[in-house]
Formats: C-alpha cells, sequence, structure tokens
C-alpha cells in the first residue's frame, strides 16, 4: 500500500499548521517523522489517516481518494494510534485491545477466530499478555502505552501510523517497541511513527521526513539527517558515534546564532 | 478501579437474567392494583372471548400501564447509556442533548392550544414532535460536525429555554387550571394511561431504540477518544445524527405519554457498568432491562404505598436516585 | 392568619392603595343612593358574579370576574357579557370605585386582606355545604345588595323547582359514581352528595371510605358496580389534562354497562341556584327504568 499527501496543507483559524507538504509512506518500509514540538507532525499523521480535513492538498491511497474507497477499506488497511493515549472507561486490557478487530468484524456476529489469534499476537508482541486480565486504569503509563499499541497491532493493517508510540515507555520498553515496529514493517506493513529520539530514529528507521515550521525540510535515508539539517531544523547542535557499526545522535548544545 | 482480575465473560447471561427479570416485574405490575383482580380468571375470560368486568380493566387498564412501564423504562436506560457513551461522561443523562425539555414543550404548546382538537393522543404526537423538533433544533445551534462540548452546551440552551418556552404557554393558556394540572404531569406518572396511547408511543420507541443499539460499535471505539474511533471506521457525524435522533424519537415518546421521569437513565446505566466490563456497546441492553426492572419497581412500589393520592413516579425515581448521586460522588472524591 | 409588621415595600404599596382608595371616595361618583342600595357593586368571585347577576340591577354592577363571561364554565354568562370585567386584583378592584366589593373563600387571600386594610367596603361569603346554606346564602347576598324581595323570590323559585321533581318511591336509590378532572371523585357530606340524594341516588364514594374530594383510580370506579356514572364534563372550552381521565377507553366501554351522565361543572362549582338544574338532569337521565341490568 502506498499513502501519498500532495500538496497538503492545513490552516487552524490564523495559524498554519502544514505548508504544501509533500510526501509518500509506503508498505514495507519504516519512516520515521521528527521534528520540533509545534512542527505540524501530529496534523501531518492525521493528514496521512484521512482524519484532518485540508484547506489545500489531498491525501492518496494506492492513487485513489478517501471518497473512492469502500466503505470500511481504509480502516482495515490503516491503523492508527493516536498520540496521548486516552481512554475513557477503565476497560479490561483483552477487550481493549479487541477493539482494534472493529473494522474486521461484521455487524451482529461476535469475534471469528482470526480475530482472536490476531489479539493474541497483539498482546504477546507487545509484551501484555500478562496483564489481559487487568483494568486500563491500574497499569503504569509505560504498560498503557504498550496496551495501546497492542489494540493498533490487533488491526493488522497495511500502515501503522504511531503518533509518539514510545514517548512513555522506559529504555528497555522502547528499544523492545521499536523492535518490534522494525519487524511489523520487515513483515510487509508500513510504519511510520513520530519520534523525539533521535538515536531511536536512526537505528530503526529506513526514512526519515524532518518536518520543521510545517514544511517538509528533509526526506531521506538516516544519512540524510547532517548536523545542518538538525541545526536548521531543532536549532541544537548534535554529538555524534558509533556503536558496532550502529550510529548514536546526542543533542548536546543550542546552535549558535539564529537558524 | 481495583487491579484485581476481572470476572470472565458473562454478558449473555446477564442479558437474558435481565430479561427474565423485566418480563417477570411487567407480569408483577398487572397483578398489582388498587383493586383485587384475579387476574387468571381474567385472562380466561379474555381468551374465551368474554368481555368481563375483570377482563376490560386487565386490557384497557393494567395492561397499557405495565407495558408502558416496561417500554418507558427501557426507553430510559437505554438512551442514559447512549448518551453516557456518546458523551463521555458518567453523568449525562437522556434529556442532555434536550430532547426531554423538547418533548415536554411539545406536549404543552400541542395540548394546551387546543391544536389537535383535544383527541386524546394530542399529548404522545406533540411529545414527539417536540422532542424532534429539539433535535433539530440542537443540529442548527451546534452543526453537524459539533464537538462534544459543543454538543452538551447546545443541549443545556435547549433544554433552558424549552423550560422557559412551557412556562410561558401554561401562563397564556386559556385554562384557568393548566399551570396545576402540567405540574403533576410534569412530576411523571403511569396511572390510568390508555392502549391507544401504548400504540402510538411504542412503534416510535422502538425505532429510537433500533437507531440506539445500532450504534454499539461505535460507541465502544469512542472510548479511545475522537480520532481513533474515526481511523477505525466510524462516521462520528453519523454516529452523533444517530444518536440524537434516537433519542427523540425513543425519549420523546417516552415523554410525551407518562410525562418526566429522572434518575432512571442517570442512575441505572451508572450501576449496570461494571457487570459490562465498562463496555459501553454491551451496556446499551442491559442499562434498558435495567431501566425497564426499575421503572416497573417503582410503579409497583407507588401503588402499594398507602398514600393517597397516588405518589408521582418522577417524585419516587427521584428520591431514590438523589441519594445514589451522593453515593457516586462521594465515591469520585475518595478515587481522586 | 397571623399579623406581621409590614416592609417598608408592603407599607408603600399599602400607602398607594390607601391613596386610590382615597381618590376613589373623593371621586364624582356617589355612593349609595337614597335607597340605601349599593350603587357601584363589584364582584371579585366568580360565584358571587352568578348571585350578583340574578339579583341585582344591572346598572348597579360595576364589574364582575373574567370568568363569568366564559359559557362553559359560568351560568350566566350572556348576562355577563358587556360588562367591565376585573381579574381578582386589588388595584383593579378598587379603580371601579366600589361602594361593596363581594368576595369569596376562594378569593386570593392576600387580596381580600389588602382591601380590608384600606378601608374598602369588602363582604366575604364562604361555600355552603348543604341547599340549606344555598338559600341562606341567597338571601343573606340578596341583603347586602338591597334587593331582599329578589332573593327571597330566588329561594322561592328553588324550592318550587326541588318540589316538582318527583322521584319513583318504589325504586331504590340508584347507586352512582362521580368522576371529575385528575380522576378525584366527591366524598360523602358535601353539597354534592346531597344533590345526589334529591335526585334518588347513593354516592358510592362512602361506601369507598375516601374523604370529600379524593382521587378515585379509573380501576377501583371499574370495578364499583355502580348503577351510573357521572361525569363532571361537557366538552371543555380549553383542552385540559384533567379531561383525559374523563376521555379513557374504559369510561366508554363502561358506558355499555351502565348510565353515564354528563354534568358539567358549571352547573355545581358554585353553591347557586343552578344546582336545581344539575337534579333535574340527573333525575332526567336516569328515569324511564334506564337502569342496566348488571351484568358481570
Amino acid at each position: 500500500m502506498r499513502i501519498e499527501a500532495i500538496n497538503a496543507t492545513v490552516h487552524f483559524g490564523g495559524y498554519s499548521a502544514l505548508t504544501g507538504v509533500d510526501c509518500a509512506v509506503r508498505s514495507g518500509e519504516m519512516v520515521g517523522l521528527i521534528g520540533p514540538n509545534g512542527a505540524g507532525k501530529t496534523t501531518l499523521m492525521r493528514v496521512l489517516a484521512d482524519l484532518q480535513p485540508l484547506q489545500a492538498g489531498e491525501a492518496r491511497y494506492d492513487g485513489r481518494c478517501a471518497h473512492e474507497l469502500a466503505r470500511g477499506e481504509l480502516a482495515r488497511r490503516v491503523a492508527f494510534l493516536a498520540q496521548g493515549g486516552e481512554a475513557t472507561w477503565p476497560l479490561r486490557v483483552d477487550h481493549l485491545v479487541a477493539l482494534g478487530r472493529l473494522p474486521h468484524r461484521r455487524v451482529f456476529s461476535g469475534p471469528s477466530a482470526a480475530d482472536r489469534a490476531a489479539i493474541e499476537a497483539a498482546l504477546r508482541s507487545a509484551d501484555v499478555a500478562h496483564l489481559r486480565a487487568r483494568t486500563l486504569g491500574a497499569l503504569s503509563g509505560g504498560e498503557r502505552a504498550r496496551v495501546l499499541l497492542a489494540r493498533a497491532l490487533a488491526v493488522q493493517a497495511e500502515m501503522l501510523l504511531a503518533d509518539e508510540p514510545v514517548a512513555a515507555l522506559d529504555p528497555l520498553h522502547q528499544l523492545s517497541a521499536m523492535a518490534l515496529l522494525r519487524s511489523v514493517a520487515r513483515g510487509g506493513a508500513g510504519v511510520v511513527a513520530v519520534l523525539h529520539d533521535l538515536t531511536l530514529a536512526v537505528r530503526f528507521c529506513d526514512r526519515l521526513i524532518v518536518l520543521a515550521g510545517g514544511r517538509v525540510v528533509a526526506d531521506g535515508p538516516p544519512s540524510a539527517l547532517t548536523d545542518a539539517v538538525l541545526s536548521a531544523a531543532y536549532g541544537v547542535d548534535v554529538v555524534r558515534g558509533e556503536h558496532r557499526g550502529e550510529p548514536f545522535i546526542v543533542p548536546w548544545a543550542a546552535s549558535k546564532a539564529g537558524a | 478501579m481495583s487491579g484485581a482480575p476481572a470476572r470472565a465473560e458473562a454478558y449473555w447471561p446477564l442479558a437474558a437474567a435481565l430479561g427474565g427479570l423485566a418480563l417477570a416485574a411487567t407480569f408483577g405490575s398487572l397483578l398489582v392494583g388498587y383493586v383485587r383482580l384475579d387476574v387468571l380468571a381474567a385472562l380466561g375470560d379474555i381468551a374465551h372471548g368474554r368481555p368481563s368486568l375483570p377482563a376490560l380493566v386487565l386490557v384497557q387498564l393494567r395492561l397499557p400501564r405495565a407495558a408502558l412501564g416496561c417500554a418507558v423504562g427501557f426507553s430510559l436506560g437505554l438512551t442514559g447509556a447512549a448518551m453516557q457513551g456518546l458523551l463521555r461522561n458518567p453523568l449525562a443523562d437522556p434529556g442532555v442533548v434536550g430532547v426531554s425539555g423538547g418533548a415536554a414543550l411539545g406536549a404543552v404548546v400541542v395540548f394546551y392550544s387546543g391544536l389537535a382538537g383535544a383527541f386524546s393522543l394530542a399529548l404522545p404526537l406533540g411529545g414527539v414532535a417536540g422532542a424532534l423538533l429539539a433535535a433539530l433544533a440542537l443540529y442548527v445551534l451546534a452543526g453537524l460536525g459539533a464537538g462534544t462540548m459543543t454538543l452538551i452546551l447546545a443541549g443545556v440552551t435547549i433544554n433552558s429555554f424549552a423550560g422557559a418556552l412551557t412556562a410561558l404557554a401554561l401562563n397564556l393558556s386559556p385554562n384557568p387550571y393548566a399551570a396545576y394540572e402540567i405540574m403533576f404531569w410534569l412530576m411523571g406518572s403511569l396511572a390510568d394511561r390508555s392502549l391507544p396511547q401504548l400504540w402510538l408511543a411504542l412503534p416510535l420507541m422502538l425505532v429510537g431504540w433500533g437507531l440506539l443499539l445500532s450504534s454499539a460499535p461505535a460507541l465502544d471505539a469512542l472510548t479511545l477518544g475522537e480520532d481513533t474511533a474515526m481511523s477505525l471506521g466510524f462516521d462520528l457525524k453519523r454516529l452523533r445524527l444517530t444518536l440524537v435522533a434516537g433519542s427523540a424519537l425513543a425519549v420523546g415518546g417516552a415523554v410525551a405519554v407518562t410525562g418526566a421521569i429522572g434518575f432512571v437513565g442517570l442512575v441505572v446505566p451508572h450501576l449496570l457498568r461494571p457487570l459490562v466490563g465498562h463496555r459501553p456497546g454491551r451496556l446499551l441492553l442491559v442499562s434498558g432491562l435495567g431501566g425497564a426492572i426499575a421503572l416497573l419497581v417503582a410503579d409497583i412500589a407507588v401503588r402499594l404505598l398507602p398514600i393517597h393520592p397516588e405518589l408521582k413516579l418522577g417524585v419516587v425515581t427521584a428520591l431514590i436516585g438523589a441519594p445514589f448521586l451522593v453515593l457516586l460522588i462521594d465515591r469520585l472524591r475518595r478515587e481522586a | 392568619m397571623t399579623t406581621r409588621t409590614p416592609s417598608g415595600l408592603a407599607l408603600l404599596r399599602l400607602g398607594l392603595l390607601a391613596l386610590i382608595a382615597a381618590l376613589a371616595g373623593a371621586g364624582a361618583a356617589p355612593a349609595a343612593d337614597a335607597a340605601g342600595k349599593p350603587r357601584r357593586i363589584v364582584s371579585i368571585n366568580m360565584c358571587m358574579d352568578e348571585l350578583v347577576l340574578r339579583l341585582a340591577d344591572r346598572d348597579a354592577i360595576a364589574s364582575v370576574t373574567w370568568l363569568s363571561q366564559d359559557p362553559l364554565n359560568a351560568n350566566m354568562a350572556d348576562a355577563a357579557r358587556g360588562l367591565p370585567v376585573n381579574h381578582g386584583l386589588a388595584e383593579e378592584a378598587l379603580s371601579y370605585h366600589p361602594d361593596l366589593l363581594l368576595a369569596g373563600p376562594f378569593t386570593e387571600r392576600s387580596t381580600v386582606a389588602l382591601l380590608k386594610e384600606v378601608g374598602a367596603p369588602v363582604v366575604e361569603f364562604s361555600v355552603p355545604e348543604t341547599l340549606d346554606g344555598v338559600r341562606r346564602q341567597i338571601r343573606e347576598v340578596a341583603a347586602v345588595l338591597g334587593e331582599p324581595e329578589r332573593g327571597e323570590a330566588l329561594a322561592a323559585e328553588i324550592d318550587r323547582r326541588l318540589a316538582r321533581i318527583s322521584l319513583d318511591p318504589s325504586r331504590p336509590p340508584l347507586r352512582a359514581i362521580i368522576l371529575r378532572p385528575n380522576g378525584f371523585t366527591v366524598g360523602p357530606g358535601s353539597l354534592v352528595d346531597e344533590i345526589l340524594r334529591r335526585a334518588g341516588m347513593t354516592n358510592l364514594a362512602a361506601e369507598l371510605d375516601i374523604g370529600a374530594y379524593q382521587q378515585i383510580p379509573l380501576e377501583r370506579l371499574a370495578l364499583l358496580d355502580a348503577d351510573a356514572l357521572i361525569l363532571d364534563s361537557e366538552g371543555f372550552a380549553a383542552p385540559s389534562l384533567a379531561g383525559e381521565a374523563l376521555s379513557h377507553p374504559i369510561v366508554a366501554a363502561l358506558g355499555r354497562r351502565l348510565k353515564v351522565v354528563a354534568l358539567p361543572s358549571r352547573l355545581w362549582t358554585c353553591a347557586g341556584p343552578a344546582l336545581v338544574d344539575a337534579v333535574e338532569r340527573l333525575v332526567e337521565a336516569t328515569a324511564e327504568g334506564k337502569t342496566r341490568e348488571r351484568r358481570n
């Protein structure tokens, strides 16, 4: 599957969130969407998920507009993991993860064997199977985040759009979640994840899109993330290194002078 | 909520048990009245086509009362659960979007203006018309794409406005006893309702129930927020439209026939929610059945209590419901 | 009623009313004429309206209440048409410069108290409980109006008409129950009860152990095994919920089993000569052996 944003422009009142953004993501690759706060990352994610009305431009799914797709098709093929992880009612973990199967469920029928298998797989992948009978309110922040990730995995979609999936997790679980997302991408689905950690971004992503001020400032493999790009986008100078062949980037200090 | 493992899945047995209780309560309501009535003999008379007096009382008086008690209670419980699911707030009640205020106003206006020529179905028809107009006003005010907060505010506005207009209509009514009468009607009662009223209200309520129950999966998805629900394939505009229309029909039909009965739609969903694992979709049917049981029990109590004239149903539900709210507040405070 | 020291606002109001009353008194209209009869009679009670319209000269009436112009709620609507109306309020009543104000027991207490405080000529009457009481009240009102002979004539007419009513002595009293708006009935010991007796009926409410003006559920009504059902209705001018009970299908169904008589409230809302009309109607409707066989 291929999702494109073409000349995407979004205004909120007088404020421009996105201006003329062009980008494309496809199945099989893991894309990291990075940029400073307020750059428009969440807005772009919502555009890709067909959740955001546009003032100009459009989103296309395998070349077609959203309304040209069959009812429910987009819901089955694209999974969206929202930022923040709200859940109004204190559902049991397994029931919550089961919500991810709603796009596949027929009206008036219970969960099928495929549904149950998908839920199980999702619970195991996110390492929350042992929490299945607990309610959300009794879990820690990191556990909650993994449960919500499991919900998105349960959709078994062709594209997974995850808005800050690891922000609340401890280092161990950050690493395992990123490895999980990469394996999802290797398995044939596409993954787009909004990330704040530059090291995770360069280690695990096939491609990086850098957004700043509502525009794309870089789009390419991790090597495209030069010091100049980082300084221009984030206003920080970084320290780089390598460990066993894999790079790491540590933001070190604010850049001198303006961008 | 405790972190202890929740009980295993028990939905269909629960629904069946509640359904059985509701049927039992309906039958109980048939057995209770102000006169000793040999119900079985009366049923026999009906079966054999004998138009006896007990049969007449059973069919013309007790049957509408019991059936309406069940149906209205179901409407209130179901709509309350639906509104709480839509607005994602356990304090929403069936009237929150303004439909019960509209129903009361519609009934008062149609009836007292003599528009309907004083035929006995003027009241229910007026009520449903008022409820649907309130739903329309809601959309004019809040717009089709309205968010939850806007919807609530619009509902409050409509309820206040409808209340003011109701008072005005009563003030201007040519019938000097209007205010006195409608005050009692607004307190809610099932006394001396008739079969024609049942036949009018029931089809409307059935359509409303269908609309509300069909939104179960969408309400489940809404647990995770509007963006996630949309990404799971649910059209939120359509959902709001469906729920408001469903409430207008279910609650409008009910209020129009029985007057305003509060607290059932607020308290019953709250009590039953833990039994369905807090899932809003599953709560709908269960809450409806719980509402039917609650209202029937209250109506039976009203007839068994040695207070004359009969206590108004809305008063009884308020007297029982308010302490529950106090308990709820207390629990929320302790959790905070 | 306890007396309170009036608040500032109440004192102001009192003062204004006193001013109006003084101006009224100092106004052009003279007080009672040479014969001592009041010439500017104001009635602020619907039942008093009726008596005033029947007993006083039309040009002596300054104002009656708006309720008596409604033909469905009042017995003297034709006579009341064309007269200035009031709505039972003190200022309004005083604006007619009355030399006699007639009030009833259900007139607003505060209005009556206020009128008395400013020294207006208010006379209050209670509701009679028996036909004797009705006759007495007619005579009292006539005396106050300065028309004692008319009062006597009216009372005598009532007696004459009552005497003309003949009941079949061999027939036992019909068992009747009254259904009023809002599902109320009438208990024993009231004026309406006496009307029933005069019409050859007994009030089943006595058997039911209900006090005066208690509610009766339709269920009990239906299973009472009555001979006659008296409906306090004759089409309401304006729709009312109270009427709902009276149009319940079961009442229509009962009509096939017992005699249903429609009797409008205006005939018995006020204690007055119209009560005899009520008796006559009841007798006529239940005469000619119209009682049904009691079927079960």
